[in-house]
């Protein structure tokens, strides 16, 4: 059985980047535990060890593109949302190494 | 002159036709309607300007007889469509000021068959939800009861086709959000074959089960409006090659020998109009029988699994730093944390914090590929059900419209309480919910017989 | 020698694995319809999915596809006709959708290897693990604000090959050649650029050491982006001795990854975080899987280029070289191709002793790459025939080099315009020796008297007369004759 603890709800919300207070991580940890051991159950059907995983509903090839340049030379475009731009460049917080 | 928003889209398009009003007269009325019932916060934002400059455009083409399928239709868009030039947010703060630079393929299709902008309406954020309370510009009230969710997360779209705020609306559904809200605001609504309409520039929530569709007062309405929008688009690894008949055309009227299958686990709640429209069937000729869909309960849980799975990616670009709502930080990291803590609402970081163990090494391994193995079981109900019937009959959503209130203590969150919408969902069988609550279900790529008998459905009043 | 660390408690050796990131040569990027094109302004080379906007979706280059099926057999390796793309997910400033898309499950290309030299001049064979097809991130500047970093999508999406070795480099100087022939292999291909400066081929290190003679691995440390075939082998060197001192020291170490230091010559540890995450791998539902038929892959096998090691058997078996001038010479596409245009129809012996003497030596001097020689190798091998047939001495012929190398003009031009030609008209150099002849009476009669090797003195003072113009067997003959009579 899959046991979340508030730790890993709390380092898989630094995964996505987003913070969650030790409380409300608490109160979802007891609870996705619950719902893991519920799925946890349905999932032991033995049934399911006689098909592949579906992975899409999709079922035609994958189409490939020919190798010609069709877009670019956009930049005022692609800057045009951000919040600091600088010399078509977009600007963001030292990234540290 | 009669109040023209009282036509449905294909006898407006008739009106437009003969010139008993113009597109600019016919979107004046809509924009009316709009300003009269904003109080139902159906639209995000609306495009006034925009539209009578469009609707203006069209009538010029139809006087040189330039006219598209849908010329001078106005039309209310789900916010989850990009649209060039206006503002699209996903109902969320952390995308509340994002001015898309191109257009989504569906959108620039109903365009380019001469339909009028109106605005673009409300969705649980980054449809997440069935009641349209996620949205980070408000509840949208259900226009049969205010006091009521219209469902979602397509509410908008329904609120604002039911109200007649358009002549109809675009949706997308992951889970049932096209004929969630459909069957709560008593309108049609019809989700395609998955790979039908292009997803590109549609707002991604989860991929694999992402499928644009429509809303609208009748099903030869929604017929009209999605043959504009299927058809393949290379821009869209996943958009079939398949022909698209002109559905519209295919609604006969007759279902004489069809067989109608109706699955067994669909039954456990039944609508008051259950009865009288099996009876209805049987009088149209169709043939009723029972079917087994044994993994019909499943639906909900693997739906679980892998939607938060893959939303969590999909959602991992919104970090600020190119578009949408910044927060500044000290670092790299601190910005990112500070954008997307303030940017999505609560429900979206729960399913993606979730959604993050889905894919992690060990949840992969014990959840998501389990439940995708449990989803190709679903699909074999599917698959065996159609040896025996050509479509699946069944209501949409079994249950009344639940207040705003009781949504929002939790009511809508009853997890999984979607079972007789998400199995289509998972298998991308194309699906629809008539103005009566009540639905159909096809084979892959069956469309239009989908259409057709959903179209003898809604005659069931 | 073989590749041994010599510690206080015994004897170690290097067990190492190379994944190199080759970019892909094509006109636009792996997933949009962006130029790939090296350079450019700013953001300029960007579509909106190389910039992760919402609602864009991947559509693959089947050029990018053909790239690294063409590389997958010069690495002698299968071809897989089932593979998938996955998502592999983590944040950073370059990765512009929170996830790259690769290949971790199933790659395009599987197993093979490489046949390097090792340092005692021995074959060693590499094994390839796989070659799997993803994107490339972008650039993040850090150097251009204090406190701001600024992030160019240019290079984002344009298409990588990664090509994973199996841990059977055993030294660094099998690592080092491992490295060359893989950038000989993609550039003959046309895949790859090879430029390790300009980061097209980039390096990953998996380093770990283990006493001789034991057969399981010890854990390993990775050492990211190397980004020179000198440093790659500093870098194995060094790593391995920090363990083996390490080890020696009963001290433990993490399974980390680190970077390079060439300035200080250290390998360094990177932030822990990095070391910890969990990339949570999925199959990308907007992509299907590739699936590649029999004739295909087959087409694309028949218009393969001839690969370094099978044309060093062919200039070995049908031009008769020696086996260190045939690898010399296909070391290179460039340079195996300026000598077969030159060779063709000709002496090779002769042009292979033109392209590595006087040519190398020429380019090398001035820093020219052989692409950009301005002998071009037809008037190269024209110069070989002026030599074959007579017109001009082997002597004469060095100095036509150097004025082709400076003026790029063809060496019969050249030969004309200075009057370089042989002498041949026996009636004037006749002349030349009766007249040296006569200024020498003392040295004649010493041959006469049997001294003959001033024969040679002779041949030289007419050489000298003729600048050289005298064909010099004409005037050997001659003289042979003159001091008969
Ligand atoms: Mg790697
Ligand atoms: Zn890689």
């Amino acid at each position: 059985m899959t046991k979340i603890d508030k730790d890993t709800i709390k380092e898989m919300a630094f995964w996505v980047r987003v913070r969650i207070p030790d409380e409300e991580a608490e109160v979802m940890a007891k609870e996705f535990t619950e719902t893991l051991s519920w799925i946890g159950e349905r999932l032991k059907n033995p049934e399911i060890q006689t098909v592949p995983p579906m992975v899409t509903p999709f079922d035609e090839q994958i189409p490939l593109r020919q190798d010609i340049v069709t877009e670019g030379h956009q930049t005022a475009a692609v800057l045009s949302n951000a919040t600091d731009a600088t010399d078509e460049f977009f600007s963001v917080p030292k990234m540290v190494e | 002159m009669t109040d023209l928003t009282e036509l449905t889209l294909t006898d407006a398009l008739k009106g437009l036709k003969e010139k008993k009003f113009s597109s600019v007269e016919l979107t004046k009325a809509y924009l009316g309607k709009m300003e009269e019932l904003r109080r139902l916060n159906a639209y995000i934002t609306e495009t006034p300007e925009k539209a009578l400059q469009m609707a203006e455009e069209s009538d010029n083409r139809r006087a040189k007889g330039e006219a598209g399928k849908l010329e001078g239709i106005p039309l209310g868009i789900k916010d989850m469509f990009c649209t060039k030039g206006t503002k699209t947010t996903a109902a969320s703060r952390i995308l509340s000021n994002f001015i898309p630079p191109f257009e989504a393929t569906t959108t620039q299709r109903l365009w380019d068959a001469g339909a009028v902008l109106l605005g673009k309406t409300n969705t649980d954020e980054f449809a997440m939800g069935s009641s349209t309370i996620t949205s980070y510009y408000g509840v949208t009230h259900n226009p049969h009861d205010e006091n009521k969710v219209p469902g979602g997360s397509s509410g908008g779209s329904a609120a604002a086709v039911a109200a007649h705020m358009c002549a109809g609306a675009t949706g997308t559904e992951t889970g049932g959000s096209i004929r969630h809200p459909a069957s709560f605001c008593k309108v049609s609504g019809f989700k395609p074959t998955y790979g039908r309409c292009s997803r590109y520039g549609v707002i991604a929530y989860a991929s694999s089960l992402d499928e644009p569709g429509v809303l609208a007062r009748s099903v030869e309405d929604c017929a009209r409006m999605i043959e504009v929008m299927a058809g393949h688009d290379p821009k869209d690894s996943t958009s079939s090659h398949r022909e698209v008949p002109e559905f519209h055309k295919m609604l006969d009227k007759n279902i004489k020998g069809m067989k109608i299958g109706i699955p067994k686990e669909y039954q456990e709640l039944l609508p008051a109009n259950w009865e009288k429209a099996v009876q209805f069937l049987k009088d149209e000729g169709a043939v009723l029988m029972d079917v087994d869909m044994p993994h019909t309960e499943e639906a909900g849980m693997v739906y679980y699994v892998i939607s938060q799975g893959e939303a969590t990616t999909n959602l991992a670009r919104y970090d600020g730093a190119r578009y949408g709502v910044r927060e500044n930080g000290e670092t790299l990291d601190e910005m990112y944390m500070n954008t997307r803590m303030k940017g999505f609402g609560q429900e979206v970081r729960n399913r993606m914090i979730l959604g993050t163990f889905f894919t992690s090494a060990k949840g992969y391994h014990d959840y998501f590929v389990p439940a995708q193995k449990m989803r190709s079981l679903i699909k074999q109900d599917f698959d065996k059900a159609f040896e025996k019937v050509d479509v699946l009959f069944s209501p949409a959503v079994p249950i009344e419209p639940f207040t705003i209130e009781e949504a929002k203590h939790g009511a809508a969150k009853g997890r999984f309480n979607d079972n007789y919408l998400m199995p289509s969902c998972l298998t991308g069988v194309p699906a629809g919910c008539a103005n009566n609550g009540l639905q159909v279900i096809g084979r892959m790529w069956d469309d239009a017989t989908v259409l057709k008998v959903l179209d003898v459905v809604e005659m069931c009043k | 020698m073989t590749y041994r660390i010599e510690g206080k408690t015994g004897t170690w050796e290097l067990v190492c694995g190379l994944e190199v990131h080759c970019e892909i040569i094509s006109n636009s990027k792996v997933f949009s319809g962006a130029s790939a094109e090296f350079g450019g302004e700013p953001n300029d080379h960007v579509a909106f999915l190389d910039a992760g906007f919402p609602g864009q979706l991947p559509v693959l280059n089947e050029k990018c596809v053909e790239q690294c099926i063409k590389t997958g057999f010069g690495l002698n390796a299968k071809i897989n006709k089932h593979s998938v793309f996955d998502r592999k997910n983590y944040f950073y400033g370059d990765l512009p959708t929170g996830y790259q898309i690769t290949q971790l499950f199933y790659p395009i290309v599987g197993e093979g290897y490489l046949d390097v030299t090792n340092e005692d001049g021995g074959i060693s064979r590499i094994g390839i693990e796989r070659l799997h097809l993803e994107q490339d991130a972008g650039k993040s500047i850090h150097d251009m604000h204090p406190t701001r970093s600024y992030l160019d999508f240019n290079r984002a999406g344009v298409g990588l090959m990664e090509i994973v070795s199996k841990p059977d480099v055993r030294s660094p100087e099998e690592a080092g050649d491992y490295l060359r022939k893989l950038r000989s292999i993609v550039r003959y291909l046309g895949t790859c650029d090879g430029n390790m400066d300009e980061g097209s081929m980039r390096c990953d290190i998996n380093v770990s050491v283990r006493k001789v003679g034991e057969t399981e691995f010890r854990h390993r440390v990775e050492i990211k982006n190397v980004n020179s075939v000198k440093f790659v082998m500093q870098a194995i060197d060094l790593e391995a001795h920090r363990q083996v001192e390490l080890y020696e020291a009963g001290q433990t170490f993490p399974q980390e990854t680190r970077l390079f230091d060439p300035e200080n010559m250290e390998t360094r540890s990177m932030r822990s975080k990095e070391n910890a995450l969990d990339y949570r791998y999925f199959p990308d539902p907007d992509l299907p899987p590739l699936d590649i038929t029999d004739e295909y892959i087959e087409n694309i096998r028949k218009n393969l280029p001839e690969l370094p090691e099978v044309k060093k058997a062919r200039f070995m078996d049908e031009l008769g070289l020696s086996e260190y001038d045939a690898r010399i010479l296909v070391s290179d596409r460039e340079t195996a191709l300026y000598f077969e245009t030159a060779a063709k129809g000709r002496d090779a012996k002769k042009v292979a002793n033109w392209v590595m003497g006087d040519l190398f030596a020429a380019l090398n001097r001035e820093y020219i790459a052989i692409e950009n020689s301005p002998v071009s190798p037809e008037n190269l091998g024209a110069l070989v025939d002026l030599i074959t047939d007579g017109t001009i001495s082997g002597k004469i012929a060095k100095e036509v080099f150097e004025i082709m190398f400076e003026t790029k003009k063809d060496p019969a031009a050249i030969v004309e315009e200075k009057g370089l030609k042989q002498v041949s008209d026996t009636g004037a150099i006749e002349k030349m020796i009766d007249e040296i002849l006569a200024a020498n009476p003392d040295k004649v009669a010493e041959i006469k008297a049997g001294k003959d090797k001033l024969k040679g003195w002779f041949v030289g003072q007419i050489m000298k007369a003729s600048q050289g113009k005298v064909n010099p067997a004409l005037a050997n003959q001659l003289l042979e004759q003159k001091l008969k009579n």
